[in-house]
This record gives C-alpha cells, structure tokens and sequence, in this order.
C-alpha cells in the first residue's frame, strides 16, 4: 500500500469512527485494533443493525464476511466492512444463553450465505432473515446440531468453580458452617466483620471486578451472582 | 513489659470458616504478651496465590490491595497467621511498587469505588511477631515446663521462605524453629521438612496431593516419633489433618501406627507452653488425634 493510500484510509477511518462514536454514543462499547491498519469497534448486541446502517448509508461500506468465534461462554460475531480500500470490523458479542442476533439482510441482502452458514455451524439463529432453511449442513440438523458450536465453559475449571463462586458471592472461599459459628461462640470469640457479614464490602468488590474486567473473563452473572457455566 | 501495641488481624478465609482454635490461641497469646489484636472491617479473602492470581493479575492485586489498604487506614501492621495470605499481601505489595501498569490498572479499579492505593503498608507474619515483636526469650521466660515431653515435627510450608532477598529466605522458617523451642517442646528431625504438604495440588490432582505429596510427607514424620506436627499455615494444617482422613477413607491408604499424626498451629503451640489451657482455646475443634498432645501435657 502507498503512502498517500495509508493516509487516505486514516482519514477515513478518523471521518467513520466519528461518525460511529454520534451516532451510536454508548451502544459503542469498546475501539481497539486487530492490526495496525484495521480497526475494530465493539458495538451492543441490540445496535448492530445502526452500526452497519451508519457505514452502508453513510460511506457505501461493503460487508466481505461474517465470521464467528465460540469463546466458550459468548459468541464474538465479527462482520467485515470494507470502504474503499480500509476494511474495518464491527464485532458484538451474543451471549451462548441467548444465541440469536438480528440479521442483517435488510440492510446489506448479501449477508443472507454468512448468516445462514453460522447459524447451521454455531446455531446462532439470525432474527429477520429473509430465508432461514438450512444452507451447507443437513436440514435435520437445524435445531440439533452444530458442528462448530462448543459446550457452554469458561476460563474456571471445574474443580475450581466452587473457590471462585464462592470467592465473588462472599468475597471468602469458605463458608461458614453453623458448627464453626457454634465454636466460635463458646470460645467467645468476637463477631466476624469480614465480607461474609458485610454485603456493601462485597458489591465494593464486584464493582473492583466488573472494572478490571474478571466478571467478563471468567463468566460471572453478577445479577445472578454465579457462573454462567 | 513493652508498651501495649495493636495489630490488624487478617484471619483469612481458612481461621474463620474451619479453625476457631486458632483464632482463640492466637488471641489470648497476644493478650498474654500485652497486645491488642484488632480486626479489620470488611477484609475479602486475600485473594490466593494460586487459582485467582492464575486467572487474572489485576483483580488477584486489586483485591490484595484493597485488604492493605483497610489495614493501612488503621496505622497498624497487618499481621497474617497464613503462608499463603502473606505470599499474596507480601507479593502484592512489591507488585505495587515495581509494576507501574498493573499499579495504574489498580488505581483506576480503586477510583471507581473511591479508594486509594496503600502506600507503604506494613506487613507481618505471625512467625515475625512473636520471634521479633515479642522475642525469643520472652516467650521462654513465660513458657511452663508443660510441653517437654512433647516431639514435635515443624512444617514451616513452602510460602513462609518468601523474603526479598534468597540471604533471607531461611530467617522466618529459622525463626518458626526457635519459637517451637522456646515453647519447651522439642523439635524432631526428619528427612523431608522442606518437602511440600501437596495443598496447591489439590485444586488440581487430589490423588496426586495426597499419595505422592502427603502420604510420603507423613511416613517421614512418623519415622521420626514425633507427637504432632506444627505448622504456620492453616491450609498445611487442612492438609495435614483432612488429608489424613481422606487417605484411609478414600484411598485405603494405612498409615503408620494407624492412628494419624495430630497437627496444630504454631500459636496454638505457644498458647499451651504458656499454660494456657486446651479447652480454653477449643482445640478438641480439631479434626485429627488431638488426644496425642494433650496427654504429653505436663
């Protein structure tokens, strides 16, 4: 690529991340870079369809694929837009609970083959298409199978769900059973004023997570206050 | 007498959810020796050194430093009874002084729940307390003569050799043996005290902790005669005694003399070479053969 090209496209990546920034304001969840010349622009699962709004309408964007990645507890469904000579991606992230995202085939009538080809690989059902019959993998397959799609699981291994549930519900690995409570009043041994006792030193904590960003790494349901897995 | 002093106990997870005891014989040595334990509001777990410092550096450093920082809001020492709890705290406060963007991203976690970093937290294991704090020879002028029929295996565990500098790795773990000694008891030797007591396997390959790491850790105890083991650690002491347990039950592993080998805490030690009594600081609360020690009482 020349100079005058790389330059181009900094302009236009600058003129369409604004664009996207206005438009979209807080649905626009996260920018960051797959390479040094392609940006890539998290957007919410409910504002994909202004997003590509934005680009189609606004710059002629071009979608060259979809793809889809099973992260094992969220799918990252990342479409490639292409303006001009830049490609830049919006990526959303469908939670595995949910597994359906709106399509896209109002707006660009060609996404309709990466649609239907992630939903027979992952079974991620694509709310609107135009045509949902099964497109490269066998029709009774549909609704049980998927040969890409992983079981629900996360960074935790199983043998350490129970310390670190524990740990985000109580902020301790242990909880304390009515025999030790029972111990520790006989011995006459003081109250226990760590997080176990103290709800608002926990949702402290949860606030700590939530912002270094473990919930999202390990799975964690803060609303549900367990794994999702 | 030294002038009273206060300290910010930092039980951890283990002390208060399993071993009362330790908490009641720690308690009532420190009050013998005129200090004042004080508990921290609103301490989470520290976080440990193995399963959440894995998972995620910055949340395993938030945590840490949050418990400092309560702690340095209070202008004490914290003071720890666990290796593992020092490893992270003591970790975590190099991590603070030597990472800066671990140190930022923590900063911003704190910002977010109006807290600031600790900037030079003090930080104590229970061993450097009672070995420097109270010293030596005064544990030994006020210790009975009630423990010297006692034989004791000491276990130091892995975490308590943690120092800044490898010259230092050997003081607490010396230290741990000089306590143990001026308590009256006697310590015995045997082939494998540096030997881990396989807790960190266990949150991986139980079989493996116990068979290969525990069950081998125990024949080289009980060939040496010893009463009991004395550990700094409450998670070696889980070890020890669960691990015991679940060896005949589970594994249908026989142990020497088929009884088991009792195991309590170093500040519980100290508590009865003070002639402070058993059942004063709960330590039937103990799940392995306790009887063993108690009736090497003098």
């Amino acid at each position: 690529m020349t100079t005058t090209s790389t330059s181009k496209n900094a302009d236009q990546e600058t003129v369409i991340a604004e664009a996207l920034r206005r438009e979209l304001k807080e649905n626009l969840v996260n920018e960051s870079r797959m390479s040094p010349d392609r940006p890539v622009f998290e957007v919410r699962k409910d504002a994909l369809t202004q997003a590509l709004k934005v680009l189609v309408d606004g710059f002629d964007a071009r979608l060259c694929t979809i793809t889809a990645l099973d992260n094992g507890v969220d799918f990252e469904l990342i479409y490639h837009m292409a303006v001009k000579a830049l490609v830049l991606n919006i990526k959303v992230i469908v939670p595995k609970e949910d597994s359906e995202v709106a399509s896209v085939t109002g707006i660009i009538p060609g996404a309709i083959s990466a649609e239907r080809e992630i939903w027979d690989l992952f079974q991620i059902k694509f709310q609107g298409i135009t045509d949902s019959r099964a497109y490269i993998a066998p029709y009774e397959w549909r609704e049980v199978k998927a040969p890409l799609r992983k079981p629900m699981s996360g960074v935790v291994g199983s043998y350490q769900k129970p310390t670190v549930e524990r740990m985000m519900q109580a902020g301790q690995v242990f909880p304390i059973p009515s025999t030790i409570m029972k111990q520790r009043d006989e011995l006459k041994l003081p109250p226990i004023v760590s997080t176990t006792t103290r709800p608002e030193a926990v949702e402290e904590l949860h606030k700590i997570a939530h912002e270094v960003g473990f919930d999202k790494k390990i799975g964690y349901d803060t609303g549900k206050n367990k794994l999702r897995y | 007498m030294e002038p009273q002093k206060e300290y910010a106990m930092f039980w951890g997870c283990w002390i208060q959810a399993r071993q009362p005891s330790v908490e009641a014989a720690c308690r009532a040595v420190l009050n013998r020796f005129g200090i004042q334990p004080r508990d921290i509001e609103g301490v989470s777990c520290c976080p440990d050194p193995v399963v959440t410092e894995r998972l995620q550096r910055e949340l395993w450093l938030a945590m840490a430093a949050r418990n400092l920082s309560i702690a340095e809001n209070m202008k004490m020492d914290m003071v720890t009874l666990c290796n593992g709890c020092y490893e992270t705290l003591f970790e975590a406060r190099d991590t603070l002084r030597r990472n800066e963007q671990l140190r930022e991203r923590a900063e911003k976690a704190f910002a977010s729940v109006g807290r600031r970093l600790p900037s030079n937290p003090g930080l104590r294991h229970i061993v450097e307390v009672l070995a420097k704090d109270i010293g030596i020879k005064e544990i030994e002028r006020l210790s009975t003569n009630r423990l010297k029929n006692l034989k004791v295996a000491v276990h130091p565990g892995c975490h308590l050799y943690r120092a800044h500098r490898r010259e230092e790795a050997r003081e607490k773990p010396k230290m741990f043996e000089e306590i143990v000694g001026a308590t009256g008891a006697t310590s015995v030797q045997y082939d494998l005290m540096r030997f881990c007591c396989g807790y960190p396997h266990r949150v991986v390959e139980e079989e493996f902790s116990l068979k290969m790491m525990l069950a081998r850790k125990l024949h080289s105890i009980w060939q040496s005669g010893a009463d009991c083991v004395v550990v700094a650690c409450p998670a070696c002491n889980i070890q020890f005694e669960f691990g015991q347990l679940e060896l005949r039950r589970k594994y249908q592993v026989e142990l020497d003399g088929g009884v088991g080998i009792p195991t309590i805490h170093i500040v519980e030690l100290v508590a009865l070479g003070l002639g402070i009594k058993p059942e004063d600081i709960g330590l039937r609360a103990h799940r392995g053969p306790i009887q063993n020690i108690i009736s090497k009482l003098g």
